[in-house]
């Protein structure tokens, strides 16, 4: 018996199925009494006997054992690996320590064979689970690698075997340890055709979010402000234009038309001047007025329409043929060549009832087409202004000239059209149309952004020029901007600067030296006195001098009788003078170079993104072949999935990254250190975090993001772009004038509010990154204290108060219940509730009040801020009605951090009831920022709100809109925040107060932090951070801050001491 | 063709006027050879320039009646739509205005109002509209002077 088990162990072990099926079958004590779960010992690495039969694909074993000896796939051994994994692994690979030598048989055979063992551990069912399910094999299960069985099966090649996976629903997304997927573990093993295919399904997986995404996709897209038209295009759109204004105006099509023409085609102009005075409209148009149709006769359908009839003729007098009747009377004369016309020809029909022959009408027509006059070509008798419709000409024209008559005719169209312009690429014939912003003709929300002066435009065969100058696209820069910029790059000559930055650290240094040091008299090493007496020995020369006249030391002794002379005004002057000298022209040559690093770093952010830019420019043909590709690869012979959408998102990407590179000469012109420019900055941050977050997901040889995430990414991109352009087009900041935030306000449509987010992922990325990036940057310092703190992860409960807060009325429903997921104390929440209880800040409940009365703490603490969250519930009944007690007890939960994060204001010391250790500054600078904001509703102080709220559009664009110019909040008076004093004290001053301010915050801060000794790293290394910003406040604007600070250690090996 | 057409279209204006005389266009002369050119005499009605005749030569362009007729003064006049070259601005012969229906006759009918009554308002001479407009007086006298040093022998068969 202890025999059997041996040999059928070994048997298994080595993968002799024969042998160990003999054993199993051959014995039934042994067969009855083998457990197919039972570990074989550590020895084994905690094999059980299925994992063996497994791992060498012995089907009748397997059989056996899971659908009559109750084996359990999801047992797992020493290595977490469960059978699922060890049979994908396959017959090569070698994975575990030797433990699991496979014995190789012919391949093919060996992966039919797996299959069928695949299949079988798929069908198994175990135990019934709690909700009436099976247990089943996990087929998603990883090993301590990480691995699942797909990436088993993948990196074996095992095309049935992935597929029964795939069918079966495994993840195609699961990365192991070294952050592979299946498919990077097939292509690393070089399986090409399993890795295309891979790829394919992972690109084009569906799930139902891909599917609303993709809806949103298409109701999003096309959405620009303008529209590419084709020669086609043009005709139809003119054609419509005619039959509408005919429609409107009850005119024959040729009226109408004639009609449009005068008035530059623009529908409105003719609608006014024609309810003035339409005849005197017809008259200057060349047609006789309409007259109305009887009535239930449509008598406007042909053309031309008040025709006279043939019969009446001779009725018809004009001068010329009155004086020219020598001949027969009645047979009409030709007015042209005075032949009598023949009766056999088909006569021409004109309103005005002068007639022709033929030959002369073609040959008035071709010279009229030739001269290029489309137009307007009126009857050719004397004195007669009655327009030649069109109908004529295409009778009696050539059908070359004809349609040489309606290329002029669509190029009249579109010159004297002003909202439809050429591409002005040679050869191409199309043209673009801006879609006019007139007041409620569009109703559509990006089309009601404002539009730049100069927007880029595309014909859409991919030209993209300005529109204003039909040169170069430069959006968001206006021309003349732009030829500034241009015009600073020719003379800056920035190739030849690679080195300017260097150039530039030399001559800060040199500023520096001069201003702090003194060259040792001897060697001219620079020298620093921090401390001692003016004898000082160079370190470098050991040369000893006088630091006041820098004369040799010896001089200085009583013998010379000058002993300390040098302490008089005379010696002093004398090297004051000289140093003085120096220091202005170092300080120039500094100035000069500030000026040129500032233009550098402009220059090389654009020249970044024009590379870029370039680069990518290439992925419209390559990823569009490596999509069609895939889509062949996942479709088979079928209906191959839509490719577009890489094309798409390819189009977004460049259209974004032109975009970006010029807005780097907008913010060069942008007035230095002006709210209006760190707005921007934001801005464009955002915009270029998107960007290339889009440009991960498209640019790379092998795609592995789902294709709704390409999508996803390429809308939010699509939609940050638009804001972004609309912000500069509403001129970025609304500091400008004092008016202006006040009507962004009561508008409730600034850009802010579109900067919602996807999803939550997207934007917890986005925020993550933003911090880094800030963190970097010295110019933005100021606004780090509005920065939300990178610890928090409950960036999902912001983005669903977001998309709860995004509208006034019924949607507050979302925004309240998104409350009671609270469940960390992430200012940005704080804020947004803030913020958005502004709006009926004013209503107060009793009933609600009371909830919060019992809420002790808060109200021993007595700030503003819970009560100023009763209002969302109060207006919010509904959903109030809904709240279970446990989450009324989350709510309430949150709203004691609320109360914790406010109790800094209070003197008392920094005490351990913060709970995360959330670095303070934040919740601190925004907090008391917001009380400000809502504080201060005077017009007066309208900019500085603007200023603030523009900041916090950062943090939740949302609530901006939930601003109103609501009188002041009398809890807030309560608070006795020093900054919010030193506020009131300068409304007159309202940006450099808020950067005053907002450079002041983080003092606080790092001093509640250090008194409460907390041992957090996190807000210590904050500190410093904050210090050093705040010891240079004059490089606030500046990027290359760090810089200026002139502490390079080479120089500070230099300056010795005695 | 068209050049045809000119010729047979002129050679009809020709006869027309031939046998339907205009009181203030006369002596017509056309070269034979070159239909295209003629030349006569302008006899307007009103003063200052009733007491001469004004020689004027009318050029066809080969295109014509689809390109309008150029007409110059050969006798120097006195007008202030006149140059001294002879050039004479008459909108129905501008090239936009032309209509390939309207006849010679017209055409001089159209002259010899402008020259019966001049226009300041669309001058060529810009001296002579300013002294027609503010010293009509001393403009008639110069513009008689000059019509007798310069203008030729009024027609006798008037």
């Amino acid at each position: 018996m202890g025999n059997t088990a041996t040999k059928f162990r070994k048997a298994l072990i080595n993968g002799d199925e024969g042998l160990a099926c003999q054993l199993y079958e051959g014995n039934p004590q042994f067969k009855e009494s083998l457990d197919p779960n039972t570990s074989y010992g550590e020895t084994y690495q905690h094999n059980t006997p299925l994992h063996y039969a497994s791992r060498h694909a012995m089907s009748r074993l397997l059989r056996s054992f899971l659908f009559c000896k109750d084996g359990n796939p999801n047992k797992r051994n020493i290595h977490n690996e469960m059978a699922l994994h060890l049979l994908c692994m396959g017959p090569q690979i070698m994975l575990s320590e030797g433990a699991l030598h496979p014995r190789i048989t012919r391949p093919f055979e060996d992966e039919q064979k797996r299959a069928d063992c695949l299949q079988m551990i798929l069908k198994w069912t175990g135990a019934k689970l709690d909700q009436g399910e099976y247990e089943r094999a996990n087929i998603n299960a990883t090993d301590n690698k990480k691995n699942t069985c797909l990436h088993y099966a993948a990196a074996s090649g095992m095309k049935i075997c992935v597929e029964f996976l795939v069918n079966s629903h495994a993840d195609l997304f699961a990365e192991n340890e070294n952050k592979e997927t299946p498919c990077d573990c097939a292509e690393k093993l070089h399986h090409k055709e399993l890795a295309l295919s891979l790829e394919a399904q992972m690109v084009f997986s569906m799930n139902p979010e891909a599917e609303s995404i993709e809806a949103e996709y298409a109701a999003l897209h096309h959405k620009e402000p303008y529209e590419g038209l084709k020669l086609q295009d043009l005709r139809r759109l003119k054609d419509m234009l005619i039959v509408e204004t005919a429609d409107m105006l009850q005119a024959p099509l040729f009226t109408a038309e004639a009609l449009l023409r005068v008035h530059d085609w623009d529908r409105e102009k003719l609608l006014e001047a024609w309810m003035s005075n339409p005849e005197d409209c017809c008259q200057r148009s060349g047609v006789h007025m309409p007259t109305p149709p009887p009535s239930g006769y449509n008598a406007w359908d042909t053309l031309p329409s008040p025709r006279t009839p043939r019969t009446t003729r001779s009725s018809v007098t004009s001068p010329d043929e009155i004086s020219l009747s020598p001949e027969d009377e009645g047979i009409p004369l030709c007015g042209i060549c005075m032949c009598a016309i023949s009766v056999f020809e088909e006569p021409i029909d004109m309103s005005c009832g002068h007639e022709f022959c033929r030959t002369c009408w073609e040959g008035f027509l071709n010279l009229k087409i030739q001269e290029g006059e489309a137009h307007n070509i009126f009857c050719p008798a004397y004195d007669c202004f009655q327009l030649v419709p069109v109908e004529v000409i295409e009778s009696v024209v050539s059908r070359e000239m004809d349609k040489r008559y309606l290329q002029f005719d669509i190029k009249a169209f579109v010159e004297n059209n002003p909202v439809i312009r050429w591409c002005p690429t040679a050869g191409c014939e199309r043209a673009v149309r801006l879609i006019q912003q007139g007041p409620g003709a569009i109703t559509s929300d990006s089309l009601s952004f404002p539009i730049l002066r100069a927007p880029a435009v595309d014909c859409g065969k991919g030209h993209i020029f300005c529109w204003e100058c039909r040169g170069e696209a430069h959006e968001p820069c206006d021309c003349q901007t732009w030829k500034m910029w241009l015009q600073k790059v020719s003379e800056m000559r920035p190739e030849e600067l690679a080195g300017v930055s260097e150039a530039f650290e030399d001559a800060a240094n040199c500023l520096w030296l001069l201003t702090n040091s003194k060259p040792c008299a001897n060697c001219k090493s620079p020298i620093q006195k921090n401390e001692g007496c003016n004898h000082m020995q160079c370190a470098k020369c050991k040369y000893d001098f006088c630091w006041i006249c820098l004369e040799e030391w010896k001089k200085h002794s009583s013998s010379t009788g000058g002993y300390y002379r040098c302490t008089r005004y005379e010696v002093i002057q004398q090297v004051e003078e000289q140093s003085k000298e120096m220091t202005v022209e170092a300080e120039k040559k500094h100035k000069s170079f500030q000026e040129l690093d500032r233009f550098m770093h402009y220059y090389t952010r654009y020249k970044n993104h024009e590379h870029s830019y370039k680069l990518e420019q290439r992925l419209l043909k390559t990823a569009k072949e490596k999509m069609e590709q895939l889509s062949k690869a996942f479709s088979g012979e079928g209906a191959a999935p839509d490719t577009m959408f890489i094309e798409d998102a390819v189009h977004e990407l460049l259209k974004t990254r032109r975009i970006l590179k010029c807005s780097y000469p907008y913010g060069f012109f942008l007035e230095p250190k002006s709210t209006k420019k760190e707005i921007f900055e934001l801005m464009q941050t955002d915009l270029e975090m998107v960007t290339e977050d889009l440009a991960q997901k498209v640019n790379r040889p092998y795609l592995r993001t789902p294709h709704h995430k390409i999508i996803r990414a390429a809308c939010l991109v699509q939609q940050k772009r638009q804001e972004f352009l609309a912000s500069v087009a509403r001129g970025v900041a609304p500091n400008d004038s004092p008016e202006a935030p006040r009507r962004s306000f009561a508008g409730g449509t600034w850009d802010w509010e579109y900067l919602g987010f996807a999803s939550p992922e997207e934007y917890a990325e986005f925020q993550y990154r933003r911090r880094h990036r800030q963190r970097r940057r010295g110019d933005m310092h100021s606004l780090r204290s509005s920065t939300p703190d990178p610890d928090d992860p409950s960036d999902s409960t912001l983005d669903a108060l977001e998309g709860g807060g995004r509208r006034h009325g019924p949607s507050m429903v979302s925004s309240a219940s998104g409350l009671n997921s609270l469940d960390e104390d992430d200012p940005n929440v704080l804020l947004a509730i803030q913020l958005s209880l502004q709006e009926s800040g004013l209503v107060m409940s009793g009933e609600t009040q009371e909830i919060f009365s019992n809420e002790a703490s808060i109200g021993a603490i007595g700030t503003s801020l819970p009560s100023r969250l009763d209002p969302v519930l109060h207006s919010v009944e509904v959903p109030r009605a809904a709240l279970s007690s446990s989450e009324l007890l989350e709510l309430g939960e949150s709203l004691m951090r609320l109360g914790n994060i406010t109790s800094q204001y209070t003197p008392e010391p920094f005490d351990n009831l913060h709970p995360f250790g959330e670095s303070p500054g934040g919740i601190f600078s925004s907090s008391s920022d917001t009380d400000s904001a809502c504080h201060e509703p005077s017009t007066a102080n309208a900019n500085l709100l603007g200023n603030i709220m523009a900041w916090f559009h950062d943090i939740n664009p949302q609530s901006i809109a939930f601003i109103p110019s609501a009188p002041s909040d009398p809890h807030l008076d309560t608070l006795a925040d020093p900054t919010m004093q030193a506020q009131m004290q300068a409304d007159d001053e309202p940006s450099a107060q808020v950067e005053d301010e907002a450079g002041r915050l983080p003092q606080p801060e790092a001093e509640g932090t250090a008194a409460a000794g907390d041992q957090n790293t996190e807000p210590e290394g904050r500190e410093v951070d904050c210090d050093a910003d705040l010891s240079h406040p004059h490089v606030l604007e500046c990027e290359s801050g760090p810089d200026l600070q002139p502490h390079s250690p080479e120089w500070e090996d230099q300056v010795h001491l005695v | 063709m068209t050049d045809k057409q000119s010729h047979k279209r002129l050679r009809k204006e020709l006869s027309e006027l031939q046998t339907t005389p205009m009181k203030n266009f006369r002596h017509i002369i056309v070269d034979e050879r070159n239909i295209l050119s003629w030349q006569g005499l302008i006899v307007p009605d009103n003063a200052p320039y009733n007491k001469g005749a004004f020689r004027i030569e009318i050029v066809f362009p080969s295109e014509y009646p689809f390109k309008p007729p150029k007409i110059m003064f050969k006798t120097k006049i006195y007008h202030p739509n006149i140059d001294e070259k002879g050039q004479v601005c008459l909108p129905i012969i501008s090239a936009e205005n032309w209509k390939p229906a309207t006849k010679t006759d017209q055409v001089i009918q159209a002259l010899v109002t402008l020259v019966n009554d001049p226009e300041p308002d669309h001058p060529l001479r810009a001296d002579l509209a300013e002294e027609y407009s503010k010293e009509r007086s001393k403009f008639f006298r110069n513009a008689e002077e000059f019509t007798k040093r310069h203008s030729e022998q009024r027609p006798s068969d008037n």
